[in-house]
């Protein structure tokens, strides 16, 4: 659980820097932002939500969603 | 057999909630796709208009809700544990986190009216308001929520305040991820 919770925090600092930083690559910048956010509302679900012993179907429920969302947004503002 | 049990499939909470959070995550998938296109559409004025954001508010309350989701995720391992012990605290430090992100967001709300930013401004703050102001009403929601956990965590333990437990905390920790994409696009882009 500890573990969960420095990875969000780490990962969220990462996306901060990112966004600060001096020479953004356009596209790459963005989707790598938006890749960092997709990887924390996965941690999220997988270890808060507990979908980590949740049945097969709510699991890659929830991670299909996941890549649909994160694949238009990145294909809209990338 | 202990690792056996532990690996045992079970849907978290009731199952009621997770048709809620679908339901949810798909309203808010098209928030997030109308942010998307309005950045898409109108690149130079939402790019102006994000970095008129202060960083630094968006930043704390991501920090806030991933600590706050952390403390509950606590809160309810421990209530499993069945040990005795009192663990309400986790879930007053829980809402004490809810409560300051939305002091924080009024602050942040009325600096920007105070600058003459508001839903009227563009179609970028349109969408930081409206969609802010829903996600804060999920956060209200949930500090409710969380007030009755508090109470509920103390009972003795039995399935049924289990999963009752569980589902108030899928329902926080629903809140947390949508405020994570929410973040993502009207920060950080």
């Amino acid at each position: 659980m500890t573990w969960a919770w420095f990875l969000l925090v780490a990962v969220t600092i990462l996306a901060w820097w990112l966004a600060e930083g001096e020479q953004k690559i356009a596209g790459a910048t963005t989707t790598a932002i938006l890749l960092t956010a997709s990887v924390k509302i996965w941690i999220i679900g997988y270890q808060f939500m507990e979908l980590k012993i949740a049945p097969a179907f709510l699991r890659y429920g929830f991670l299909l969603w996941l890549v649909a969302i994160s694949c238009t947004l990145v294909v809209l503002i990338a | 057999m202990r690792e056996k049990s532990q690996t045992q499939s079970r849907i978290p909470g009731e199952p009621g909630i997770w048709a809620f959070v679908t339901g949810d995550l798909l309203v808010f998938s098209l928030f997030f796709i109308l942010i998307a296109i309005g950045n898409q559409e109108q690149g130079g004025v939402f790019s102006s208009a994000r970095s008129s954001l202060d960083l630094r508010f968006g930043l704390a309350n991501t920090l806030l809700l991933l600590t706050g989701s952390f403390f509950v995720a606590i809160g309810v391992e421990r209530y499993r544990l069945n040990d005795g012990r009192d663990n309400r605290i986790w879930f007053r430090l829980a809402i004490l986190s809810g409560v300051i992100f939305l002091i924080n967001k009024v602050f942040e709300w009325n600096a920007k009216v105070s600058d003459g930013l508001t839903p009227m401004t563009n179609d970028f703050f349109m969408y930081f308001f409206v969609f802010t102001a829903i996600h804060a009403i999920h956060v209200f929601v949930g500090v409710v929520i969380l007030s009755f956990l508090h109470k509920k965590s103390q009972a003795p333990f039995t399935r049924e305040t289990q999963r009752g437990l569980e589902s108030g905390a899928i329902f926080w920790h629903l809140v947390d991820l949508l405020w994570i994409m929410l973040f993502a696009l009207f920060y950080l882009v």
